[in-house]
């Protein structure tokens, strides 16, 4: 062998021998490497385990890697049933939850579809999984809200409860309060008007008639009756006595009206008093424009279930919650739909449309009714909120007015406008609200 | 350095000069690993540098020459080796655009103590790229050597031409590269 070839032999073997210890060394941490990552991988099976929320993991496709039991369990599905299947199975709406790079994460309420088709509210958390500078999928998050929807649905009902019980026991309490000082007036009404019984009771003012009856029946010899006759002697003495007597009663029953009068003029203070006490006690309610149309529709069964008129909605910002004294305002809102509805059916046209718009600018709800009905007259345009008017044949011209008056109190305006007999009308209502502390969720 | 260069490196030497001459390397230079090198293994670049100066002396080989040659040996054999990394990429750019954020990644993974260089792109236009190479190695001449086995291997021409250099202060070497159709 030459010697070239001896040395290269040598070379190769202390070659092998750094590699025999290299790979050694390897194999030593590739074991310890594999201990670690099955503790890991047992750690992590664990809290997957243990965890509250269900958990899914997505490819960069969106496409399901990795769920856990939690999940599973919620939704009736196998494991294997889920791998590979599009995240929007579960999630309908998840498309539409943008992961901004910024935030890397995005919370919001939706549902997640069971195996059955059952949607159940949840709170979603997404975040994106980020391996050095590649986007490599997403993890979701879903924590089971259906307590807290019924929580929330309870809480939202015993508000609503305790606003209207307020509302009623505010009533109560204004009804009694008139009750309690009318009565007491009505207790003094009583007294007076026992007097003036009594007086009238004891009045001489029969004598009159006695006396007149005596003199009638000695008319003939009236001079001689009152001269001579015993009886007749007497009557100018009485006639004076009586006439004092039915002066002192006069006083007495003027004194007593006056009085009787002076308490009636307390009974309509008392009320008076007791209405400008329940005008200024509003009830704000934080309602959204849209929820109040459709309070005014749901109460309004004639016309939202009726086949011939087809009611339009043009409804702003839907979230937006606004502070108004909602049994006003829908009160109001309900005449103008009534209006409308009786303006539509009796005027002949071919389609019958009411449009109801609910828009908000500058710290005013505005609600407009537009139909397309028997329209106003130029002329009546102005009268339409006058106590009293009213073109309608059963109408009181009440019910206009009541909203101008509602209106008035609101510190809104109302106004009505039609270009004419036959050509539709609309009223328009705009009242301040107060703003909601933060916007609804939806 | 890995110790896989330093094989490329004798196959090198073996294939153009004899194996007596590399062995007549090893005796000629001191180094620090004895001479012995395990691919996986990493080893002082002084020990490749000396072997490469030693062998410009005794060839008489102006030493920009020998690394444009070496770089030219170097990589069919790499690829051969490893072909994973020259797969999934169709072209001789697409293969060039992967060096930094796949292969040198990869290496990087496998090999912790993997000293790789730094490269940065600009793709301006789908037959031309600019590389700027930047390495304390400051073997710039050994990758013209490598560009040129790349276009051998995707058998296409690589024009490249370098306009900066770190050899003559400049922070990175700059090579505009133009890839015949």
């Amino acid at each position: 062998m030459s010697e070239v070839l001896q040395r290269k032999l040598d070379r190769e073997r202390r070659k092998n021998k750094q590699l025999e210890d290299l790979l050694e060394t390897k194999t030593r941490e590739v074991f310890f490497a594999n201990r670690k990552l099955e503790d890991a991988n047992t750690f992590l099976g664990s809290v997957l385990k243990c965890m509250s929320g269900a958990l899914v993991v997505t490819n960069s496709n969106r496409e399901i890697q990795l769920v856990n039991d939690r999940l599973t369990h919620l939704l009736g599905y196998e494991e294997a049933e889920l791998s590979g299947t599009q995240i929007s199975a579960l999630f309908p709406d998840a498309g539409k939850f943008t992961v901004s790079s910024e935030s890397n994460r995005v919370e919001e309420e939706t549902s997640i579809q069971t195996k059955t088709g059952e949607h159940i509210p949840v709170a979603l958390a997404t975040s994106k999984v980020q391996t050095e500078d590649e986007h490599a999928g997403h993890i979701y998050m879903a924590v089971d809200i259906r307590d807290k929807k019924a929580a929330e649905e309870a809480l939202r009902l015993a508000q609503q409860q305790l606003i209207d019980a307020s509302r009623e026991a505010g009533k109560s309490e204004i009804a009694a309060n008139v009750l309690h000082n009318v009565g007491n007036v009505l207790n003094a009404v009583n007294v007076s008007a026992n007097v003036l019984d009594g007086i009238v009771r004891k009045s001489k003012v029969d004598s009159v008639s006695k006396v007149a009856k005596l003199l009638a029946k000695n008319s003939e010899n009236i001079g001689d009756f009152l001269q001579n006759d015993p009886k007749g002697k007497k009557v100018p003495g009485f006639i004076q006595a009586l006439s004092e007597q039915l002066s002192k009663e006069k006083a007495h029953i003027l004194e007593e009206i006056g009085a009787l009068l002076s308490k009636v003029d307390h009974v309509k203070d008392v009320v008076r008093a007791q209405q400008s006490f329940a005008k200024s006690s509003r009830v704000v309610e934080y309602i959204t424009p849209n929820e109040l149309v459709e309070s005014a529709l749901s109460l309004s069964p004639s016309l939202s279930n009726s086949q011939d008129v087809k009611i339009q909605k043009q409804l702003g910002d839907s979230r937006l919650k606004v502070g108004i004294d909602r049994n006003k305002v829908l009160q109001v809102l309900l005449n103008f739909l009534s209006n409308a509805h009786h303006a539509v059916l009796d005027h002949e046209s071919n389609e019958k449309v009411i449009t109801i718009s609910a828009t908000i600018s500058e710290r005013h709800l505005n609600l407009n009714v537009i139909d397309n009905g028997v329209g106003i007259p130029k002329d009546n345009l102005d009268r339409v909120f006058e106590h009293g008017f009213s073109t309608k044949p059963e109408g009181h011209g009440f019910g206009l007015h009541s909203c101008a008056n509602s209106v008035t109190e609101l510190g809104g305006k109302i106004s009505c406008a039609s270009e004419g007999t036959g050509r539709g009308a609309k009223f328009s209502l705009s009242v301040p609200y107060e703003a909601a502390k933060e916007p609804a969720t939806c | 350095m890995k110790g896989v260069v330093f094989n490329v490196f004798e196959d090198f030497i073996s294939e153009n000069w004899g194996e007596e001459a590399y062995e007549a390397l090893l005796d000629a230079c001191p180094l620090h690993s004895g001479g012995v090198f395990a691919g996986p293994s990493t080893y002082p670049d002084a020990d490749l540098v000396a072997l490469l100066t030693k062998a410009c002396e005794k060839f008489d080989v102006p030493v920009d020459k020998a690394l444009r040659a070496f770089g030219r040996f170097m990589f069919p054999q790499l690829a051969s080796k490893f072909p994973v990394f020259l797969e999934n990429q169709a072209s001789a750019k697409d293969f060039l655009m992967s060096v930094h954020d796949v292969i040198h990644v990869e290496v990087r993974k496998l090999f912790q103590d993997a000293v790789t260089p730094s490269f940065t792109y600009e793709n301006s236009s789908p037959d031309c790229l600019v590389i700027k190479y930047s390495s304390a190695r400051q073997l710039c001449y050994l990758m013209e050597g490598m560009l040129d086995a790349v276009g051998q291997h995707y058998e296409t021409t690589i024009n490249h031409r370098q306009d900066s250099c770190m050899h003559s202060g400049d922070d990175c070497c700059r090579f505009e590269l133009k890839f015949a159709a």
